[in-house]
């Protein structure tokens, strides 16, 4: 667990960081979210032991991290840096490998995290024996998370990792990083402007203004429930209300009817897919099935609206 | 004296390194039997080419000279550099880099006037001499070569966990070692023409012949010694350009 408690960091007159605590479990993706200059960075940096907080303190398994050599510290939390900063007299594969050499793998063990980590991440081989200076920003910055990830650290933290991807690029990352995210439950903390992007990605989102945590949970929750103003217009573009029929299944909306013909809709698809395929159907209506073909309920348009009584 | 020693070696660049070593090493062992040229340049000189010490001989004392008070200034130079680039020697890095700048327009045979008083005459004022002017073109040179790291580098390589020694050993020395290799090449050079001065303290090196040919109006003596330390200004001008290119 990383435990931030109380912590305040001032740059000059100004309050970078004022008073915050954060919990994040192990296992979390949580995403830091908020305007420009509102401390995603400064915070995320101070989870590394990169800045130092002035007040309050921040501990990683109930450990003080001011108590811990920053470097043993470092080399166990992988970090994706806002200006990518690759090794420009390195190639890209020595870059890849910075971690794994700090740690003293054995060669043959460097030689296959390489493999693994240029498939997980997508890097074309090709690559690997250039120099950073001979790839595109958005190249260069898939290098910079596939070195975050070498190390096979617990902790991973990301400041604006994608921003420089194209679209397709960015969802195939997006996607990659879902996927190591489940399958090792690795603790991420993940900082990004792009209100859409945090609420793809995160389990716990931690929405930032001015060095404060304006409100924090699930994408859900912060969807349902925005707290305050700035909350409500910071996700305002993205249709709230639409965007959480992403986070219901069909199931849980349903009536118990299996007689009326309807186009079939599975029990376990989102409310967002239902409503897409009343649209693409122009039916009000879908017949609900499980995943055997068996027809358990019914689905209307109503429903979508309002929870039917009794489900 | 860097402009002199540097506009010949520019211009030859691209003459290959031993067509220039060859001519170089004909000058300084080949010098004696060119008595007869210098003796149809200056007939009414009677002794036309310098045979007080060989010109192999002053050759070797002036690279003595050289080296040693390069490598002397590498050594202060480079480790000045990196402890006012630290953390720890931060504060100090406003005055130094002004001292580089300030003390580079001070001339070398005032501080060879300097340091004779200290150190009495011979080799010893000429390498003090040597040392403390070469030391600032290494001095600025690194520092400049420290600068240049990019910042998100240096980051990255903390944020990834490297020491402070491996942050300067593998990233920033690396990186900065362009900018050092071409205050070295500087003060090399630099140190090549200023050694000559050394004679007029005592100190054997290729600038006792022009000394003395200027002393004694021997115009000869001193095209004889200017051509030799051109000659060596230019070749290892060269040497450090090839070494250059192969290092990159
Ligand atoms: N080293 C520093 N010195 C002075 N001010 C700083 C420093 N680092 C950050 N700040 C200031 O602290 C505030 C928070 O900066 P931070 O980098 O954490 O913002 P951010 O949320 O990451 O913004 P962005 O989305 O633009 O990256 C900003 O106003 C910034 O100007
Ligand atoms: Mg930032």
């Amino acid at each position: 667990m990383i435990e931030v408690d109380s912590v305040s960091k001032t740059f000059g007159a100004l309050k970078a960081i004022d008073g915050l605590s954060l919990k994040v479990e192990d296992g979390t993706f949580c995403t830091l979210v908020g305007p420009s200059g509102c401390g995603k960075s400064t915070l995320l940096r101070m989870i590394n032991a990169m800045i130092a907080p002035d007040t309050g303190r921040i501990s990683l398994r109930g450990a003080d991290i001011a108590t811990l050599p920053p470097d043993q510290l470092r080399r166990g939390i992988g970090y994706v840096i806002q200006s990518v900063g690759l090794f420009p007299h390195w190639t890209v594969a020595d870059n890849i490998l910075t971690v794994p050499r700090l740690l003293r793998w054995p060669k043959e063990k460097c030689a296959k995290r390489l493999d693994e980590i240029v498939a997980l991440t997508e890097v074309d081989p090709a690559w690997l024996s250039r120099y950073p200076r001979q790839l595109s920003g958005g190249q260069q910055q898939r290098i910079g998370v596939a070195r975050a990830l070498a190390g096979d650290p617990d902790i991973i933290l990301m400041d604006e990792p994608f921003s420089a991807l194209d679209p397709p690029s960015r969802a195939s990352l997006q996607a990659a990083m879902r996927r190591i995210h489940a399958q090792s439950k690795k603790t991420i903390i993940f900082v990004t402007h792009d209100i859409d992007e945090a609420l793809k990605l995160g389990t716990q989102i931690v929405l930032l203004n001015k060095g404060r945590i304006a409100q924090t949970g699930t994408p859900q929750e912060i969807l349902a429930r925005p707290k305050d103003e700035f909350v409500e217009t910071f996700i305002g573009g993205t249709a709230p209300r639409l965007r959480l029929l992403d986070f219901e299944p069909v199931s849980t909306r349903m009536r118990p009817e299996t007689n009326v013909q309807a186009p079939p809709i599975f029990a376990d698809a989102s409310l967002k897919d239902a409503l897409n395929l009343m649209l693409s159907e122009s039916c009000a209506m879908l017949a609900v099935q499980d995943r055997d073909g068996r027809r358990v309920g019914t689905l209307t348009v109503a429903d979508l609206i309002e929870a039917p009584h009794g489900s | 004296m860097e402009a002199e020693a540097q506009s010949p070696g520019a211009r030859a660049a691209h003459w290959p390194f031993f067509l220039l070593l060859t001519v170089f090493l004909a000058a300084v062992f080949l010098m004696p039997s060119t008595a007869p040229l210098f003796h149809w340049l200056f007939p009414d000189l009677l002794r036309p080419v310098y045979t007080r010490a060989s010109f192999f001989e002053l050759t070797v004392a002036h690279c003595e000279l050289v080296f040693a008070s390069t490598a002397v200034a590498a050594f202060i130079g480079i480790g000045t550099a990196l402890y006012v680039t630290r953390q720890s020697g931060k504060e100090f890095l406003p005055l130094v880099s002004a001292l580089a700048a300030i003390g580079q327009t001070f001339p070398p045979v005032a501080v060879l006037a300097l340091a004779i008083p200290l150190l009495g005459y011979g080799a010893a004022p000429t390498l003090v001499a040597l040392v403390l002017y070469s030391t600032l073109p290494i001095l600025e040179a690194t520092i400049a070569g420290l600068y240049a790291v990019p910042g998100s580098a240096r980051d990255a390589a903390l944020g990834l966990g490297f020491s402070p020694a491996g942050l300067l050993w593998r990233i920033e020395l690396p990186l900065a070692a362009p900018f050092i290799f071409a205050g070295l090449r500087n003060a090399t050079i630099i140190n090549i023409g200023t050694a000559t001065i050394g004679s007029s303290v005592g100190a054997l090196s290729l600038g006792s012949p022009i000394l003395e040919g200027l002393s004694a109006s021997n115009p000869a003596y001193v095209i004889e010694g200017a051509i030799v330390v051109s000659l060596l200004a230019v070749v290892v001008d060269r040497a450090f350009e090839t070494l250059e290119q192969a290092l990159n």
